[in-house]
């Protein structure tokens, strides 16, 4: 019991740890990303996916629409749902963030998918990344490149 | 005091209520949404006879999956998320079961066979344990061989180019008669997977 309490406190630490040494925050007026990442990917992959939590920091709202990235032909949003065993994943236009409200796009869940990868992605290195919010603006970010292995439920908060 | 009388409105009152339970679960569709196709049963014989072909360009019949405990998944190399973190995922039990892991057969079958060639499985597959076999074919024998297997799997469109596809995401267990043995699920804790594993690749040992 001790011992298993000990474990937890570690995983705690290091999983707070890894996201002081990874984990990058981004701004801009009225915009907030923490901690995006993605994984690496297998050989010949086309496509990725990116995580990251995009806080509306101003007082109108935010409506990120997309995305560009260099190692990739085009970033689009996707919503991804696992129901009786079966994925699914489907584009979604656009994501509204009321001013103050946070969305996290996560593993299992709403992410950024990287179609037609003209690379392969590899651990721990950072790849460039803008998001691009209706109305024209732009954030440009690095996404932190993790393992392959692992998903839903590995990622602490930052 | 339990009376027959009563014994028997009990048991009459019951059976109404599973059937009604069972009549609102159909009605609701719950059991579509649960199970898109039938959920396979314990020891129902899932590798009926089949021809695909493997990433190095070698036929594979059920002949090939037979006589040994057999790890199944279906999926696409196009797919960003579960199919890299399972593969990996199963990558990692392998390396923790050791020379245990030499008793399972462990496939990846694509239900993407317009896009994974031999060639493009082949490549895939390089960034995961070797012992992982690929399998595709033409459009008319994965279909045969996901249906006997009851996986789902749908073509879907995307806007502006492209299609990506709905799957089954669990990974098939099989004994070495290539009956139905279970189910690990996606992200499925490692503990849990090995050891269900494990006892698999028992289960396949010769007896003694």
């Amino acid at each position: 019991m001790k011992f298993g309490f000990g474990l937890v406190l570690t995983l705690v630490a290091l999983i707070g740890a890894s996201g002081v040494l990874f984990a990058r925050d981004y701004s801009a007026p009225g915009v907030k990303v923490a901690n995006p990442w993605t994984r690496a990917t297998p050989a010949g992959a086309t496509t990725a996916v990116a995580y990251l939590k995009i806080t509306n920091t101003g007082s109108t709202p935010l409506r990120l629409v997309g995305g560009s990235t260099p190692v990739a032909q085009r970033v689009e949003i996707h919503s991804m749902s696992m129901e009786g065993g079966v994925m699914r994943m489907r584009p979604v236009p656009g994501l509204d963030i009321a001013p103050g409200a946070t969305v996290e796009l996560k593993a299992g869940g709403l992410h950024l998918m990287l179609i037609g990868l003209n690379r392969q992605l590899t651990q721990q290195e950072q790849v460039p990344l803008t998001l691009i919010f209706a109305g024209g603006r732009q954030l440009a970010i690095e996404l932190h490149v993790e393992g392959m292995g692992g998903g839903m439920g590995s990622h602490g908060e930052p | 005091m339990t009376t027959p009388m009563r014994t028997v409105r009990i048991i009459a009152l019951t059976a109404v209520s599973v059937l009604i339970a069972l009549a609102l679960v159909a009605r609701l569709g719950v059991w579509d949404a649960m199970f898109p196709s039938p959920p396979p049963s314990y020891g129902a014989v899932m590798v009926k006879p089949f021809t695909l072909v493997d990433q190095r360009g070698q036929k594979v019949t059920e002949h090939d999956m037979l006589g040994r405990p057999a790890v199944v998944f279906f999926g696409f190399t196009y797919c960003p998320e579960v199919c890299p973190t399972t593969l990996a995922d199963i990558t990692s039990w392998i390396g923790e079961l050791g020379p245990e892991a030499n008793r399972l057969g462990f496939y990846f079958v694509t239900v993407d066979p317009g896009r994974d060639t031999p060639e493009e499985l082949n490549k895939y597959l390089s960034s995961f344990d070797p012992r992982i076999r690929g399998l595709t074919g033409t459009a008319a024998d994965i279909d045969a061989v996901a249906k006997a297997f009851g996986i789902y799997y749908k073509r879907i469109e995307i806007e502006g180019g492209g299609y990506t596809m709905d799957h089954t995401s669990s990974i098939l267990l099989l004994d070495a008669s290539g009956r139905f043995a279970g189910t690990i699920t996606y992200q499925e804790a490692k503990d849990v997977a090995v050891a269900k594993l494990k006892r698999l690749a028992e289960q396949g040992a010769p007896a003694a």
